[in-house]
């Protein structure tokens, strides 16, 4: 058996280690997609003081299936909430009502749901940590 | 790429949420064995029993009298229907979804057939066997979160035949669309893509041309939305218009320049509905305000005018129309207070007939919008739903229907008798139908060989609650007191319900 050399071993281990020592995949897979124009928008909080207005990390996906999952690659260990939407006209924004209320389909991690707004971050949010995980987000 | 907020939008949505129910009434409801055993003394509350029936259905009913040969086609009315759900009894006749009911005119005679509006809610309940969605006067406990207002709607406020359509309204949010014939439930109805779940009144008025205006509430924001629709169904015109504190507003009139709302001095508590308190009761009756009429230009839905009445309550408008220098007339059922919707209407539910409350009385307004002055003046006498000929809708009207109550009996309210009141003379043609009925909204239908106002008939449902079943009646509408021309019987009775309009043949 050939033994590997040292300096690829170290250039593997110093490959390694500019990964975090803690760090998990979060994959998101969104279902109940109707129709197949448009984006599915996914955006990632890892906080509540930045929820639900300004997102830590954001994925645009093609409305292509009735699923599709997303994936947030090598996150810290941490608390974490997710808000889906699907943007069927493509305007980049979750389209309301005149009176405010969506009418674009959304969804939130744990399928949590608000009274005529968002649910809170305590309700959505799910626990990050060294495994990768898929949460499903089912589309309302 | 510049992050986007994606759902920013959503934090413009109404106001504080809901927090999840404050321990109500949970395992053990008494409002339902309170209510039965009211009942087995009382019959009158036969009206506000209910019924889990998902269709009723009878054809070829018996008629005393003749129908006339002129009068084809469909009565349709809506009401709250389902009271009890589950183990859960709702605390006010506002809350139960809409049946609704439908008596058709034909050579044939009369038949009916009642059927629920399968909403949202009503198809969710059903299938978990008890309350899920918050109500208009009923703290739900353990409900569901609701995203939008059509998670709650209850359909049972109205119903309106309009181009080839048939809706079911609840001011709340959406229309329904049902099938005519059938009853069978479409879907809700969207008007424009940005309009999906936006409220639509319960009180629509269709011009002569056949022009729908209506309006919608939206309480969280305190603004109103306003309708034109065109004859064929078309949206033509949408706009807004904020006001403070604009709550409670179930009704309106159009003459042919201007929109009139009348808003009661109630405020609308944020604070106390995220506290956990129901819709009804995070509303506050404001001491010492005024209400306020709101006068908004058809033609822009954006000038606006606002004059001052003393403080009072309605639901309904009769008729409004304006004069060639601009002075308008209007009439509506106005009371001191809103108890009768505060106490009355919550205290039936348990079986309680409410005492002392201040009456519904035919008002009668001249307002001058240039001289900006305005004067009211009441008739004595109890009274609600007041209709018109729908000939002179926004024209000048000079017959205005009413259902009356001229019976004091302790064991009940409600109205017994059908009136006319003939506004240049003064004079009341009025049909009595005595103690053993309570009588519902009585509408016209004209007939098209009677030009004349008036010309035509009033038809409607009454009660008979020692029979324990519900009668049909037509009358001449310009002779009240000879008694119906035709009256047709149900072999049951009909939960008490609100508006209903006539589908022509």
């Amino acid at each position: 058996m050939k033994l590997r050399t040292p300096n690829s071993v170290l250039a593997l281990v110093a490959a390694l280690a500019w990964l975090p020592v803690f760090a998990a995949d979060l994959r998101v897979e969104v279902r109940g997609i109707a129709g197949t124009d448009g984006k599915i928008m996914i955006a990632l909080f890892d906080n509540a003081q930045n929820y639900p207005n300004k997102m830590t990390s954001g994925l645009m996906l093609n409305a292509a299936a009735p699923v599709v999952t997303g994936v947030f690659t090598g996150l810290p260990k941490g608390e974490y909430a997710v808000q889906v939407y699907h943007d069927a006209n493509g305007n980049g924004k979750l389209d309301t009502n005149l009176v405010g209320i969506p009418i674009e389909r959304f969804g939130f991690s744990r399928d949590a749901a608000g009274s005529f707004g968002p649910p809170s971050f305590a309700d959505a949010k799910v626990s990050v940590d060294s495994a990768d995980q898929t949460i499903i987000i089912n589309l309302r | 790429m510049k992050r986007r907020e994606f759902l920013s939008a959503l934090s413009g949505a109404a106001a504080a949420g809901l927090l999840p129910g404050l321990a109500s009434a949970t395992a053990s409801d008494s409002w339902q064995a309170e209510f039965a055993a009211a009942l087995a003394g009382n019959p009158y509350l036969e009206g506000w029993r209910g019924t889990a029936r998902e269709t009723l259905s009878a054809s070829n009913l018996p008629i005393e009298g003749k129908l006339p040969a002129a009068l084809r086609g469909v009565f349709y009315r809506n009401g709250p229907a389902r009271h009890e759900v589950g183990e859960l009894r709702y605390r006010h006749w506002f809350d139960g979804d809409g049946m609704v009911q439908s008596f058709r005119f034909t050579d044939r005679g009369i038949s009916h057939l009642g059927r629920f509006v399968r909403t949202e809610k009503y198809a969710a309940e059903i299938e978990a066997g008890r309350a899920l969605r918050e109500a208009f006067g009923t703290k739900v406990p353990n409900a569901q979160p609701a995203s939008s207002p059509d998670s709650l709607n209850a359909a049972n406020t109205s119903i309106l035949p309009h181009h080839g359509e048939l809706l079911a309204l609840w001011e709340g949010g959406s229309a329904h669309q049902l099938a005519p014939d059938t009853l069978d439930t479409l879907g809700t109805k969207t008007w424009r893509p940005d309009l999906k779940g936006v409220p639509f009144s319960a009180h629509p008025k269709v011009d002569p041309n056949g022009t729908l205006w209506n309006f919608g509430l939206d309480t969280f924001n305190s603004q109103l939305v306003l309708y034109q629709i065109s004859r064929s169904g078309d949206l033509l015109k949408v706009g807004v218009v904020q006001a403070p504190e604009m709550v409670m507003v179930h009704d309106f009139v159009v003459t042919a320049r201007h929109m009139l709302f009348l808003l009661p001095p109630m405020r609308f508590s944020k604070d106390r509905i995220a506290q956990g308190a129901s819709f009804l009761d995070s509303h506050e009756w404001v001491d010492g305000r005024a209400m306020r009429v709101l006068a908004i230009d058809k033609n822009d839905f954006t000038t606006t005018q606002t004059i001052e009445l003393p403080a009072g309550f309605m639901f309904h408008f009769g008729n409004a129309w304006e004069d060639a220098s601009g002075v308008i007339r209007f009439d509506y059922v106005r009371s001191d207070d809103a108890s009768v919707m505060t106490r009355e209407f919550r205290d039936l539910m348990r079986g309680v007939i409410a005492k002392d409350l201040n009456e519904a009385e035919a008002t009668f307004v001249t307002l001058d919008l240039n001289r900006r002055t305005i004067r009211q003046e009441s008739i004595k006498g109890a009274v609600e739903f007041p209709r018109v000929d729908p000939r002179v809708v926004a024209e000048r009207h000079r017959r205005l229907f009413l259902s009356a109550r001229t019976l004091e009996i302790p064991q009940r309210r409600g109205w017994d008798a059908a009136r006319r009141i003939d506004l240049e003379s003064g004079k009341v043609d009025q049909f009595g139908y005595g103690p053993d009925y309570l009588m519902e909204e009585h509408i016209m239908v004209p007939d098209r060989s009677r030009p004349q106002e008036g010309g035509g008939w009033i038809i409607g449902t009454a009660l008979n609650v020692r029979e324990r079943k519900t009668v049909v009646s037509v009358f001449d509408a310009l002779d009240l007191s000879a008694g119906p021309i035709a009256r047709a019987t149900l072999p049951y009775a009909l939960p008490l319900g609100f508006h209903g309009n006539f589908q022509a043949a």
